[in-house]
């Protein structure tokens, strides 16, 4: 298993390896460079040049493309032109609050999905798990924005319950401003919970027509040992990979939710650093996200493997 | 972002809003709301929002928060890098200038006691006033602004309002005594004291070097700050204006995304928010906690055409120009593109200025004449490319009805739409006809940023041997009704052949909660040009 787990971080410093890349690549094939980004309008040829070489964009990509990679291979994420102060200094914060809204969609999501799914496999056709399949498909083919817009109409115009935009104050603790994060949550888990309950449902479903299941059934296991006992230990495997990947789309997919919120995270961070053309503001952001969605990965499938003994065993 | 780069201008107490600009808020007629507190104070007519009774006085007290269109990383406090309105917005409360425009965008003293000029106007002399303090205790004088200055001159610090002191010799500031400054010119400037209310020209204690904790003399002391999210201030016990501000501080925001400052208003996060898209005025003029704050604005839209040089035909012909001028329905701008929240245009600029030529006959929509100058110059079917993006309120709008109002000349007009993230790197000063857009500024400042010959941006190419002559000798002349005439002349050259078409100004529109009072809308910068000193918050 040792040898499984150091292959697959291998290939997870290739995937960050190449999304450096095409990352770095992408920005600077964008049309404009930091220092026009910073003038706008206020560009006059002079002032593009001074600021050109204040921020070393005159010299080859490669090079500066290296300059970063060593510096990212010692901890150093390097410094944002824009902003003149180091990377992570700007996004330590955001990264911050963004963990936090990803944490706490998660507790709110898990235990609704998986609820959700094995009660819709154990019921399945029946009224309920239609109702659940119909809600949930309507919701994922929602955009965010428009739950996000109709949660705020609701809970923050219509009821006046919950602030309607998500003004976090970086320099106090996040619990205390716990009600500015409660639209975000929602609207996250209102997008992924479709899903996650689909796939759910259909593992657990799986596990229930397996035949050792069968072979309880006709023991005259009880439904209920049944349940936590044999079917639901052998779907924690899938359902824990379901899961990671639900994390890391999380990670990756609060861009929207944290616009229309305007709430100060990392998906924010990038989508303001890409228009300002900032790269190691977008190559920090790009990293950080896709580390966490590698390592959710293979958590999952370090749980996967732990908690069923015959894939360990073919594959030690 | 360009907006912001170029409106701000300064402070202004004490000044109520004319006669003049009663009138002009009235012709926006029921869209328009004003602030009640200065409705009371002026006696404006105030619609909609229930008006406040003139017993409305000012409370000692209370932060106000705001939250305004936000620029991330890129949001600075140095004030003479700032580029955005919410950069203009964060650092009028700490700084303030030699002078400042006031609340109808005239220039008036702000620091300075006196600012003259010689009977040449090749020299001015600056008397600052006893006492004035810096937020950190020291006292204003002379060196502090012998020192700006000459960081503005000094190009290694590619200060943006370094254009804005061009007239004045490298070597030419000097300190005559504690108090005084004198300024020697390379060429004369009659108006050097309009340039010099540039919002980038901020006075700062001598030796700064560091903006990260930035230290004025205005009426707000910087606390802290995070960039892309919020900055904080608190009341500066020692400004020199006696009982202000009443405010105990501010918080500025940053909110990037248009809803999300509605949402934050709307809820009761925030009380003031910039920039209300205009589909939603109705919404706020409905609910009687908000209010309306719109005043028409300086800020103007435009395409600007090439003049001269390599590229510029067929634009190089004043007669295509005024064609162009000809083919656009400017009531159409207004009515449909601004929803009504804007001032028709007369393709001059700065119309709130004294050097505003009103007799000018206004330019109308005229597809006839403008096919007839396009036949005697040649171009009977005229076939042009126009580039444009999203760049401000109204620049999209008015690029895309051109083409079809051109059509009634048999023009073509190919309109290419560009990112607005994209636009200014490429087609914006590489192609001879696209969109722009500037702020609030006087004329001569407008004129030193694009018309002259060594002006910083000249959009038009603009290389017009009379018009550069009666300007000169404009600023050379000391007389100011003399000048103001030169100047009109100059205006007249620029409606007959220059090379913007501007069909409209579009309003400053803002919203805030109706317990903000004392807030003076300026035609030159949103929310009252950020003067805050005079603002405060009803119980």
């Amino acid at each position: 298993m040792a040898r499984l787990i150091l292959t697959r971080l291998g290939v997870a410093l290739a995937t960050l390896f190449a999304v450096s890349v095409v990352v770095f690549c992408g920005v600077a094939a964008l049309p404009g460079d930091a220092a026009q980004g910073v003038l706008g309008a206020e560009a006059t040829p002079d002032r593009l040049e001074a600021l050109r070489e204040k921020f070393d964009l005159n010299r080859p990509l490669v090079e500066r493309y290296v300059d970063w990679l060593a510096g990212f291979v010692h901890g150093d994420l390097g410094r944002s032109l824009v902003a003149d102060a180091p990377v992570w200094s700007l996004l330590d914060d955001r990264a911050r609050n963004t963990a936090a809204l990803t944490i706490f969609a998660v507790l709110v999501l898990v235990p609704l999905a998986v609820v959700l799914g094995v009660l819709s496999a154990l019921w399945r056709n029946s009224l309920f798990d239609h109702s659940v399949a119909t809600s949930s498909l309507t919701l994922v083919s929602t955009p965010e924005f428009v739950t996000g817009t109709l949660l705020a109409v609701l809970f923050s115009f219509g009821l006046g319950l919950l602030p309607g935009a998500s003004l976090i104050d970086s320099s106090k603790p996040i619990t205390e401003q716990f009600d500015l994060i409660i639209l975000p949550v929602l609207t996250l888990v209102a997008a992924a919970v479709a899903q996650a309950t689909r796939m759910i449902r259909a593992t657990m479903i799986e596990t229930l027509q397996a035949d050792f299941i069968q072979a309880a059934i006709l023991r005259g296991v009880p439904r209920g040992r049944l349940l936590f006992r044999h079917a639901l230990p052998n779907a924690f495997g899938p359902t824990a990979q379901i899961l990671a990947l639900t994390i890391g789309w999380l990670v990756g997919g609060v861009v929207v939710t944290e616009t229309l919120f305007q709430y100060p995270g990392l998906g924010s961070a990038f989508a303001s650093a890409v228009s300002a053309r900032d790269l190691p503001t977008v190559q920090a952001v790009a990293m950080i996200v896709t580390a966490v969605y590698v390592l959710a990965n293979l958590a999952a499938e370090v749980g996967a493997l732990v908690l069923n003994p015959r894939l360990r065993r073919r594959t030690a | 972002m360009r907006e912001p780069g170029r409106f701000a201008w300064a402070r202004s107490e004490f000044q109520d809003v004319t006669r003049r600009e009663v009138i002009q808020r009235g012709l926006v007629g029921s869209a328009l709301l004003t602030i009640p507190g200065l409705a009371a104070a002026c006696g404006a007519s105030s619609t909609g929002t229930e008006e406040r009774k003139a017993s409305d006085t000012p409370r000692r007290g209370g932060v106000l928060v705001m939250a305004l269109p936000g620029n991330g990383n890129k949001e600075t406090l140095n004030p003479n890098l700032v580029n955005t309105d919410i950069d203009d917005a964060r650092t009028f409360p700490i700084f303030d200038g030699l002078t400042k425009y006031d609340v109808n965008g005239k220039v008036v003293n702000d620091l300075a006691e006196e600012i003259t000029p010689n009977k040449t106007a090749t020299e001015w002399t600056i008397r600052l006033p006893e006492g004035v303090e810096f937020h950190n205790g020291k006292t204003l004088t002379a060196d502090d602004v012998v020192y700006t200055l000459q960081y503005n001159l000094d190009k290694k610090n590619a200060t943006l309002g370094a254009g804005m002191v061009a007239d004045v010799r490298r070597d030419g500031v000097k300190k005559v005594d504690a108090r005084t400054i004198r300024l020697t010119l390379v060429r004369p400037n009659a108006f050097l004291a309009d340039n010099l209310a540039d919002f980038h020209l901020k006075v700062f204690p001598e030796g700064t070097t560091d903006f990260s904790k930035p230290v004025g003399t205005g009426p707000f002391k910087f606390q802290d700050w995070t960039p892309g999210e919020r900055a904080r201030y608190e009341r500066f016990e020692n400004y020199r204006v006696d009982g202000r501000p009443y405010l105990d501080g501010l918080e500025i925001l940053s909110v990037a995304d248009t809803q999300a400052r509605v949402n934050a208003l709307v809820s009761g996060q925030v009380a003031l928010i910039s920039s209300l898209p205009l589909t939603q005025t109705r919404q706020v003029q409905n609910n009687k906690d908000l209010q309306l704050i719109e005043v028409e604005s300086a800020y103007w839209i435009a395409q600007y055409m090439w003049t001269s040089g390599p590229g510029a035909a067929p634009f190089d012909d004043p007669r295509v120009r005024q064609a162009l001028r000809l083919l656009v329905d400017r009531k159409q701008v207004v009515d449909n593109v601004l929803q009504g929240h804007g001032r028709i245009g007369n393709d001059m600029f700065a119309w709130q200025d004294e050097a505003y030529p009103e007799d000018v006959p206004q330019r109308e929509f005229d597809p006839e004449k403008a096919a007839s100058l396009l036949k005697a110059a040649g171009h009977e079917k005229l076939s042009v490319d126009l580039w444009t993006g999203d760049i401000t309120t109204g620049s999209l709008g008015f690029a895309t009805l051109m083409p079809q109002a051109a059509k009634k000349a048999g023009v073509t007009i190919d309109l290419h739409k560009v990112p607005t993230d994209q636009y200014f790197s490429k087609p914006y000063g590489n192609e001879p006809f696209a969109s722009t857009y500037w702020g609030g500024r006087t004329y001569v400042t407008q004129c030193a940023n694009s018309q002259t010959t060594n002006a910083g941006v000249n959009e038009t190419r603009w290389k017009d041997k009379e018009w550069q002559r009666m300007y000169d000798q404009a600023l050379a002349t000391v007389d100011r009704p003399k000048a103001i005439e030169l100047l009109k002349e100059t205006q007249r050259i620029l409606h007959d052949r220059g090379g913007y078409i501007i069909p409209a100004f579009p309003n400053l529109v803002d919203a805030g909660s109706a317990k903000v009072g004392g807030l003076k809308p300026s035609p030159m910068q949103h929310l009252g040009n950020y003067q805050f000193a005079d603002v405060y918050l009803r119980a």
